[in-house]
């Protein structure tokens, strides 16, 4: 079958939970101080569909199982949570975890049928349940305070439930998502080189040999199935949180087959593919929005990438990214940060002083510049590969054509000639381009004085490798030899 | 019964057009092993550049072979291009892959054409069967049923008489074993894309007429006929067109009961869902599905 | 971006520029003088991209204040205004709130329309003290909302306008109610039907389907099952259409009378329903018809044709946002002292007595905890080319309004 099958992912759970805790915590320290009202909005959603993307990856990448449902699931852990709020008045959390329960026993109920099923038939039966659901959430509609058992309001304003009395804010409501995502997302990974992500990664291979050693099917699958509804169920509660209700147009089934094929798009075999599925959901419509562009476009762009990622092979981002984490030595994580922190805090505190944008927009600016000079390349190499490596081969060809001759122009010209001149150029021009685009439209930022943070960092960046290299070298190689590749084995 | 009557008819019209959409899929599942989640998205654009080409003033026939001309063009493209580079994956990969296809095609159109109140109409609208001094079901319908019994009977015949349909038969039970004996697959894989384009095209047509003009409603219609396949075990013609008959049926039927009238769309949802289980509790596999082979 | 929309547009305007009345636009103080003080930040949520494009009245708002801003602004500052896309989904809805709100610190809100942005919004203009003149309301949640103000009726009044004039004008003694069964819609739409016939003793049923519901034909039948003498559809105008085709092929128009209401009124709906429907369909209309040869409507016309984008539809929602527009710019104009949210917010809250002659009766935005100062509106028979005007304005008789009558009996209201 397919090769790109990831067998158990190595590590200790502690080894494998500690960068998540590290990433979400600053997101929720560092989060609110960054965004806008409307972004730590659109953040929070984001925080909850990365939980609701986790458990489509969790279904997936674990067990091989398409499930087109979870969005629908949401809907359910949504309804129920409002129904407990409105009828008996409990606090949020109780809500939450009601909702959490119902939908864990609906995903339950959905997967049963499923433990004999083989993947195709799987999906479609997903998909035809989450489509029942959504006439079903269209005739009675989402809780708002009114009486009978559907909870809705005939005549009046509708009713909003409160948030927890300790994340009322946006601010803090925004840290109370995160932390319920955190959580989530860190018990997956925990479970997923535990007992139960053993027997998973086991069934996926083949469930003759799981049964063979003992390992029972069924309750391995419908545990993954009841974990998941579960999760995707909390996921509802805290949209319904942040709103204070939910409304049943955002529960359509586009959404969960939207859903699948983002996850598959971020990566389905780690956790960052969820947290890019969410992005990409919500993040990039709202980006586009923001500057006006028609949102239907944003749907031709999922449709390419989910074509461009299932013919790559399906670790999607997430899992390109990880293969080049594999090779990252440690020196070069403690000198990159180290030279990008002073770098963005540096042209921070210029914008600043210029008082072209706040100190936290240009040191984020700055560090997204950065990290797309490392990314862009094989970003690019990766869509080209959609096109058959023939296509690669002659883009390749081509650019080193075109570089050969710039070092030529340059020698005749008298310059020391650099081979890398021409790739550098473009991606230079590209990454200025375009994040000065999304600068302008995320931080309402001046376009020139985006590009010239951009360019000033990564122009401070070459500075620094130029400058610093031959004093750093030894430093560095002092660290490898204590400290090797820390990642090799993190995927 | 006198009111029943009129609700038997044209719940039969919409069964015949989601059995035909199922026949196109079932035929694509067979040949290649693709459960085309595009099929909707194709009729969509079908039915878009057909009104589209009516009103810039060219004649009704021209739009509708410019409408099914399209569908066909991109579902071969697709199955010509696109399809083989994934050809080494397994059955669902292969379905999403066409997800992709329909979100590109439905964003394309729904961004270029918008939500403008538009009406497709077909020169049979107006004209109709007479039933006890009232028009009981109009020429359209009927002839969507005619159509939908017809392709079902041709593709019957293809499938069991030709030797095209024997090599499709041969794809369906192993592509590696085909291959190996001399079956052109990807002629025969394309030939596959091109009728349900072809079919999708139609489909798409008669949808615009009866349901609504608007590519993302139409794109997701795909669902029902996914129903009415699965009804069909995604193989078995006959049972497919039963399936869409069926599902017209009782979603028009069921609108007289009172309290679950509203319910009605779910319809094809809970029979397919009934029939996936019922095939699995009598141990019936829901199709050769030989991925494991491949 | 639309190639129809555009064709329509620019025909409209030719047929604007051939009429030749074009008076001098005038908006605001009217002065001439380009404004360049420092921006008053208005903004206006509407839903765009989604099953239908509602961006109508923020662009008439829009074009409005361009005018506005060309002829002295609000004494001298310009108005800066700030349109967002709900996508109709209500979690963008509530983002687009908070960055208006939050983010840009918008004075008020003007000539929003939405499906989903009252319920999901209410509560944080409530709390942030913002008022919103909006354009048009349509779910139930945009009329029981504290600090939303619409120019329409809705579709629950206007529909119950619709049933009303066929009962009176044609004796129905039966009529159906078909809605589609979208919470907090169907079911308040066809109950305002439902009370109208108790009070009158006109037999009332209700066909609430699914908005899935992939067959217009299952409605058709439905409302033939239920045999009525007239059918009222309340629903957005693109759902309208696979009804009245299935209607059409069962012949159901020359079987009872049909009547819609607001939404069916559109200049491009006489030639989407085809000629079975034209002289068969009867329109409830909320506000005054698009070329009537009066001051405000004339002037609105002047604005768009001078201001507005030449894709900007001409349609009662344009109007409505033109007016509202209006009644913010002057509500504006007549704050003394500093414009911030709370002067602006009890200048929306205090508009009282807005004369119009696009509106049958002066409007307001009014104390009580929900709005909805249009309740007049007269009816149309859809015609081949557009819309006859049938009837003089008259009051809706939808059972809701009772709260609304004995606010404006008090009086200070209308007059």
């Amino acid at each position: 079958m397919a090769k790109d099958r990831q067998d158990i992912p190595l590590g200790t759970p502690l080894q494998r939970v500690t960068p998540l805790i590290i990433t979400f915590c600053i997101i929720a320290i560092v989060g609110p101080w960054l965004l806008s009202a409307y972004w730590l909005n659109t953040f929070t959603t984001v925080a909850c569909l990365t939980l609701v993307s986790a458990t489509v990856a969790l279904l997936y990448g674990q067990l091989g199982m398409v499930s087109l449902t979870q969005f629908a699931l949401a809907g359910v852990g949504g309804w129920v949570c409002l129904r407990v709020i409105h009828g008996w008045g409990v606090p949020f959390e109780i809500g939450l975890i009601a909702g959490a329960c119902a939908a864990g026993l609906f995903g339950l109920l959905v997967g049963l049928p499923a433990l004999r099923m083989r993947g195709l038939y799987l999906a479609l039966l997903t998909l035809l349940v989450a489509a029942a659901f959504q006439v079903v959430v269209n005739v009675i509609g989402f809780p708002d305070g009114g009486e009978g058992w559907t909870g809705k309001v005939v005549n009046g304003q509708r009713a909003m439930i409160d948030r927890p009395l300790a994340a009322s804010s946006d601010v803090a409501y925004f840290r109370y998502a995160v932390i319920w995502m955190a959580a989530g997302l860190i018990w997956i990974e925990w479970q997923k080189v535990s007992r139960l992500g053993r027997a998973w990664a086991l069934i996926r291979k083949s469930e003759a040999a799981a049964i063979s050693v003992g390992v029972s099917v069924v309750k391995y699958k419908a545990t993954a199935f009841a974990v998941s509804g579960a999760l995707a169920g909390l996921a509802g509660g805290l949209i319904a949180g942040l709103n204070g209700q939910l409304d049943n147009t955002g529960f359509h089934t586009s959404q969960s087959i939207l859903l699948y094929a983002l996850v598959v798009v971020g990566g389905a075999y780690h956790w960052v593919g969820a947290v890019i599925a969410a992005l990409l959901i919500r993040a990039l419509p709202a980006l586009l929005n923001d500057h006006g562009v028609d949102g239907n476009l944003a749907n031709v762009f999922f449709g390419f990438a989910l074509l461009v990622s299932l013919i790559q092979g399906r670790t999607g981002i997430a899992g390109k990214l990880a293969d080049f984490y594999k090779f990252v030595r440690m020196s070069r994580i403690v000198e990159g940060s180290v030279s990008w922190g002073l770098i963005a805090i540096l042209l921070g505190v210029i914008a600043y002083a210029l008082s072209w944008t706040s100190f936290a927009g240009a040191f984020f600016i700055s560090l997204i510049a950065l990290l797309f000079r490392m990314a862009i390349p094989g970003v690019l190499w990766m869509l080209l590969g959609f096109f058959g490596k023939r296509t690669q081969d002659h883009a390749e060809a081509l650019e080193a054509k075109l570089s050969l001759r710039l070092v030529k122009i340059m020698k005749a010209m008298g310059l020391r000639p650099d081979h890398r001149l021409f790739k550098r150029t473009l991606n230079w021009l590209f990454i200025g381009i375009f994040v000065a685009w999304v600068a302008w439209g995320v931080f309402g930022l001046a376009y020139l004085s985006a590009l010239a943070i951009i360019w000033g960092a990564l122009g401070l960046k070459v500075l620094w490798e130029v400058s610093l290299y031959t004093y750093v070298l030894p430093w560095r190689s002092q660290i490898d030899a204590r400290y090797p590749k820390p990642f090799a084995n993190y995927r | 019964m006198q009111m029943l009557i009129p609700f038997l008819v044209i719940g039969i019209s919409v069964g015949a057009v989601y059995a035909l959409s199922g026949v196109g899929l079932v035929m694509l599942y067979r040949a290649s092993g693709v459960v085309n989640f595009a099929q909707g998205a194709l009729g969509g654009l079908a039915a878009m550049v057909c009104w589209q080409a009516i009103e810039l003033g060219y004649t009704d026939a021209i739009g509708w072979l410019l409408g099914i001309a399209c569908a066909t063009l991109l579902s071969w493209a697709y199955g010509r291009y696109i399809a083989p580079t994934l050809s080494q994956q397994d059955r669902i990969v292969r379905a999403m892959a066409t997800l992709g296809l329909a979100f590109m095609i439905m964003g394309m159109a729904q961004w270029f054409w918008g939500d403008d109140p538009r009406r497709l109409v077909l020169p049979t609208d107006r004209s109709g069967l007479e039933w006890n001094g009232r028009r009981l079901i109009s020429d359209t319908r009927l002839l969507a049923l005619g159509i939908a019994l017809a392709v079902t009977v041709l593709m019957a015949y293809i499938l069991a008489k030709t030797s095209f349909g024997l090599k499709m038969r041969a794809l369906q039970s192993n592509r590696m074993l085909s291959s190996l004996v001399g079956v052109r697959v990807k002629r025969i894989d394309t030939w596959a894309w091109v009728i349900a384009g072809v079919l999708a095209g139609i489909t798409g047509l008669f949808m615009g007429n009866m349901v609504r003009l608007n590519p993302t409603v139409l794109t997701f219609l795909v669902i029902p006929a996914l129903a009415a396949a699965v009804v069909g075990r995604m193989t078995s013609l006959p049972l497919t067109v039963l399936g869409g008959l069926a599902i017209g049926v009782i979603e028009s039927m069921v609108i007289l009961v009172p309290g679950l009238s509203r319910y009605g769309s779910a319809t094809a949802f809970v029979v397919a869902i009934i029939a996936i289980l019922w095939y699995q509790r009598h141990g019936i596999t829901l199709s050769r599905d030989n991925s494991h082979l491949e | 971006m639309n190639i129809n929309k555009r064709i329509a547009a620019t025909f409209i305007l030719a047929s604007t520029f051939s009429v030749g009345a074009m008076a001098q636009e005038e908006c605001g103080l009217s002065n001439g003088a380009q404004a360049t003080g420092e921006p008053i930040q208005i903004g206006s949520i509407v839903g765009k991209t989604g099953p239908e494009d509602f961006s109508s009245s923020a662009r008439a708002a829009d074009a409005y204040f361009d005018c506005v801003n060309a002829n002295g602004g609000i004494n001298g500052r310009p108005i800066a205004f700030t349109v967002q896309d709900d996508t109709w989904n209500p979690e963008v809805a509530s983002q687009a709130a908070s960055k208006l709100v939050k983010d840009v610190q918008v004075v008020g809100m003007v000539g929003s329309s939405s499906f989903v942005e009252c319920g999901a919004n209410g509560k944080l203009y409530e709390d942030e003290g913002v008022a919103v003149v909006a354009g048009t309301g349509v779910p139930r949640s945009c009329f029981y909302n504290k600090n939303y103000a619409p120019f329409n009726q809705g579709p629950r009044s206007s529909t119950v306008g619709a049933a009303q004039y066929l009962v009176n004008t044609f004796g129905a003694s039966s009529v159906t109610c078909v809605a589609p069964g979208i919470p907090g819609f169907g079911d308040w739409v066809c109950g305002g039907v439902q009370a109208y016939g108790d009070a009158n003793g006109v037999k009332v049923n209700q066909v609430i389907f699914d908005p899935g519901q992939l067959d217009g034909n299952a409605i058709a039948l439905q409302v033939m099952a239920s045999a009525p003498e007239a059918v009222v559809l309340g629903m957005p105008r693109g759902m309208m259409l696979p009804i009245l085709t299935a209607a059409e092929q069962l012949d159901l128009g020359n079987m009872m009378k049909w009547g819609a209401p607001t939404s069916a009124f559109h200049k491009d709906m006489p030639k989407a329903v085809g000629p079975y429907w034209q002289n068969n369909l009867y329109v409830h209309m909320e506000l005054e018809a698009l070329d009537k040869p009066a001051a405000d409507t004339q002037n609105w016309r002047a604005v768009m044709a001078k201001y507005g984008q030449a894709d900007d539809p001409i349609d009662s929602f344009s109007q409505a946002g033109y007016l509202a527009a209006k009644a913010a710019t002057n509500a504006m104009l007549a704050i003394d002292g500093d414009i911030n949210r709370e002067s602006v917010f009890a200048a929306f809250k205090g508009i009282t007595k807005m004369n119009t002659d696009m509106l049958c009766a002066p409007w307001y935005f009014g104390p009580g905890d929900r709005h909805q100062a249009n309740h007049m509106g007269r009816v149309t028979l859809l015609t081949d080319s557009g819309f006859d005007v049938k009837t003089e304005c008259f009051q809706t008789e939808d059972a809701d309004l009772a709260d609304i009558l004995a606010l404006e009996a008090a009086g200070g209201l209308v007059n």
